[in-house]
């Protein structure tokens, strides 16, 4: 048998590269050069993952592989309509960043700097260039593994912003930061860099939108540093079209008695994929990384995690509920590792399915690999339909069928949206889940 | 009000109910007494339209007027309700948002007009309080964590708030202690005048102790095998099902 291939080239990237890589942020900056061309060869060498890694098994990057975008740093025609903009008023106050086709956008930001500091990545290199080199070369990687899109993200990223919260400093409003995609091919490699200094308390609220004409990718990398005793909260929504491809890598490092918590609402792409490496390093942290993935037509969506316990009396929990509809797919792969000597470690996992249709398709992966002999860890997966006993119960107390079925569906994903502590939020994504069955057209519901 | 002609139902092709004849009148209340497995409950969940109850002979009649062809959210609208001998918990919906969406979705059917939040709570306050529920228990998921007596309290609030023409009670009784057996008593009782009808499907004489029935029924093998009035259920106490439905046949 002849092995598959575990890579398949994407060779345009390097002559794109090629054009662009002076105008790129930094390149007047000798090491951030060195460092854009290093992981441009790394690209190089590998491509893109086939199904063949086992990290990538359920999600078929074939299409995105043959798929020509236009070279980043094209030039933005203004097409897209103020509407898109307004999607920022429902949402709570607080400095705002906003990208278009993967570049910042000062006149439509607000990024107020005060206690919090917020540069875009430009401005960022300039003010800070030391703690950025920092967290750009941060991973949260077991071993010396490399990952495709983390390294062709450092070689084209576009944009992207700098986080910086001192120490001690409680922000009292969220960073709002909306990223639109407007043309179709056009693809955006963005960094995030998020630098919680020890004590210090932020919320990020992400919201990923694309025009109905977008076919484009979205490659961000988010890296991410907790301090001792900090929190970092991040909700991010992806309203993306059936068409998008977005890929999205977090590599995040939290110290002790800190708190790292993301929710993600997602309603799917053409390939849409979620991923995160976290590293527990200190004692008495949690870390909460939640995820609810509501998927027609022929949509998929992948959440894939992996937590590493690397000290004591830690907490991870990983949960991810599912509504597939259609011939649409969902994609759960959590891992737990716990390392020897992070003893007392709580580790939990938890997908929930429901299937709405007899085409819609789940694969789900959980996984623990416990190094460490006292700690409490558990994983579990259900995969189910409608609960016939309640729909009958709702059904003869007068509600429709259609009302009957939408209100467990909602049911299934409240508890999701509860466990998202930043409050202001909630009735947000209540309305994104109600949009979600409004635009519903044929399906059963 | 309602009339079961010669009702002849099948569950995964077994024939539970085996030509059934009932007939309630406005302001009547019927007790339908059985052993297990006599199909009590098959009874109840036809009346109620559920899926996977197939009416392969026979009629029910509601008004003059058949419902077989109705859905359960129809027959609900019609006035039926049914009380269900488990009540379905239903993790993630609030008590107070589903009373919510049954009563304006009963009221809409109705041709009526859907309560505001401010009338319902005030609707709901004032019933849970007659029914001795507290707020509290209005916040929690629907029947989730419910002792067994509030959930039967619970179905007792949902009859009164969707103000039904007739009521069936599937074995509401079962499993309670004197105190919520009383609540269910007393909705029972305070529902009763000429214009309603209630049917109160039982495996205990207990209950009856409580609601008084104009007519009591044995049910066997699918059939009522002998009706009577109050007497039967006094006879039943005393002799046990084997032996009254050893003297019908």
């Amino acid at each position: 048998m002849v092995a598959r291939a575990k890579y398949i080239e994407k060779p345009e990237v390097a002559d794109q590269f090629k054009v662009i890589n002076t105008k790129l942020p930094g390149s007047d900056i000798n090491w951030m050069q060195q460092w854009r061309k290093q992981a441009m060869e790394a690209f190089s060498n590998t491509g893109i993952p086939t199904q063949a890694q086992e990290e990538w098994k359920f999600t078929n990057l074939k299409d995105l592989q043959r798929k020509n975008f236009t070279s980043p740093l094209s030039d933005i025609e203004e097409h897209f309509i103020t509407k898109d903009l307004s999607l920022l008023d429902q949402l709570p106050q607080g400095p705002r960043l906003v990208f278009i086709d993967g570049i910042y956008q000062e006149k439509y930001s607000d990024a107020v700097t005060g206690k919090i500091m917020v540069y875009p990545l430009k401005e960022a290199l300039e003010k800070a260039g030391d703690r950025v080199k920092q967290l750009l070369d941060q991973t949260a990687q077991e071993d010396a593994e490399t990952h495709p899109f983390v390294d062709l993200d450092a070689a084209l990223m576009t944009d992207g912003f700098y986080v910086h919260a001192p120490k001690n400093v409680v922000a009292d409003q969220p960073i709002v930061v909306l990223y639109l995609n407007t043309q179709a091919k056009a693809q955006s490699h963005l960094r995030v860099l998020l630098d919680v200094e020890e004590g210090a308390d932020i919320t990020l609220i992400e919201v990923h939108k694309s025009l109905e004409v977008s076919a484009s990718f979205t490659n961000l990398v988010t890296n991410t540093k907790v301090g001792a005793n900090a929190r970092l909260r991040q909700i991010k929504i992806n309203h993306n079209t059936a068409d998008d491809y977005h890929i999205a890598m977090t590599q995040a490092v939290i110290e002790k008695d800190s708190r790292l918590e993301s929710f993600n609402l997602n309603t799917g792409a053409r390939i849409s994929r979620h991923e995160a490496h976290i590293l527990i390093q200190g004692e008495n942290s949690e870390c909460h990384w939640n995820s609810a993935l509501l998927l027609r037509d022929q949509r998929h969506a992948d959440f894939t995690a992996r937590v590493t316990h690397n000290a004591c009396h830690c907490l991870s929990k990983q949960m991810c509920k599912t509504i597939v509809d259609d011939q649409a797919k969902a994609v759960f792969q959590g891992k737990t590792i716990v390392r020897p000597g992070a003893q007392n470690t709580d580790g939990y996992q938890l997908n929930n399915n429901l299937l709405l249709s007899p085409k819609a398709t789940v694969d789900t992966k959980p996984e623990l690999e416990i190094f460490a002999d006292d700690v409490k860890c558990s994983h579990g997966a259900t995969t189910g339909q409608l609960d016939k006993d309640a729909l009958f119960y709702l059904c003869s107390r007068g509600l429709s069928e259609q009302e009957a079925r939408q209100l467990l569906i909602k049911a299934f994903i409240a508890d999701e949206i509860e466990a998202v502590t930043y409050d202001e939020i909630k009735p947000h994504l209540n309305e994104l889940v109600q949009e979600w069955f409004d635009h519903d057209d044929n399906s059963a519901i | 009000m309602l009339k079961i002609n010669n009702l002849q139902v099948k569950v995964d092709d077994a024939q539970i109910i085996k030509g059934l004849n009932l007939h309630v009148k406005p302001g009547e209340i019927h007790a339908i007494m059985g052993p297990n497995g006599s199909g009590k409950s098959t009874l109840s969940y036809t009346l109620g339209g559920r899926d996977g109850y197939d009416v392969t002979g026979g009629d029910i009649l509601f008004e003059g007027t058949s419902i077989l062809d109705l859905d359960p959210s129809e027959r609900a609208v019609l006035g039926i309700f049914l009380g269900f001998q488990y009540p379905v918990e239903i993790p993630g919906v609030t008590t107070m948002t589903f009373l919510k969406t049954a009563v304006n979705a009963v009221r809409k059917g109705r041709g009526m007009e859907e309560l505001d939040a401010v009338n319902f709570l005030k609707l709901v306050r004032q019933k849970a309080k007659e029914l001795g529920i507290e707020e509290e228990m209005l916040k929690r998921s629907v029947n989730t964590g419910f002792s067994g007596g509030e959930k039967k309290r619970n179905e007792i609030l949902q009859m009164s708030l969707l103000e039904p023409r007739m009521a069936i009670l599937d074995e509401t009784d079962s499993g309670l202690d004197i105190d919520a057996l009383k609540v269910v008593a007393n909705g029972v009782n305070d529902m009763r005048d000429p214009d309603h009808a209630i049917v109160v499907i039982t495996h205990y004489q207990r209950l009856l102790d409580y609601i008084e029935p104009d007519f009591v029924h044995i049910l066997s093998r699918g059939k009522i095998v002998r009706s009577g009035d109050k007497a039967l259920a006094q006879e039943l106490e005393t002799d046990g099902y084997d032996s009254v439905i050893a003297k019908a046949a």
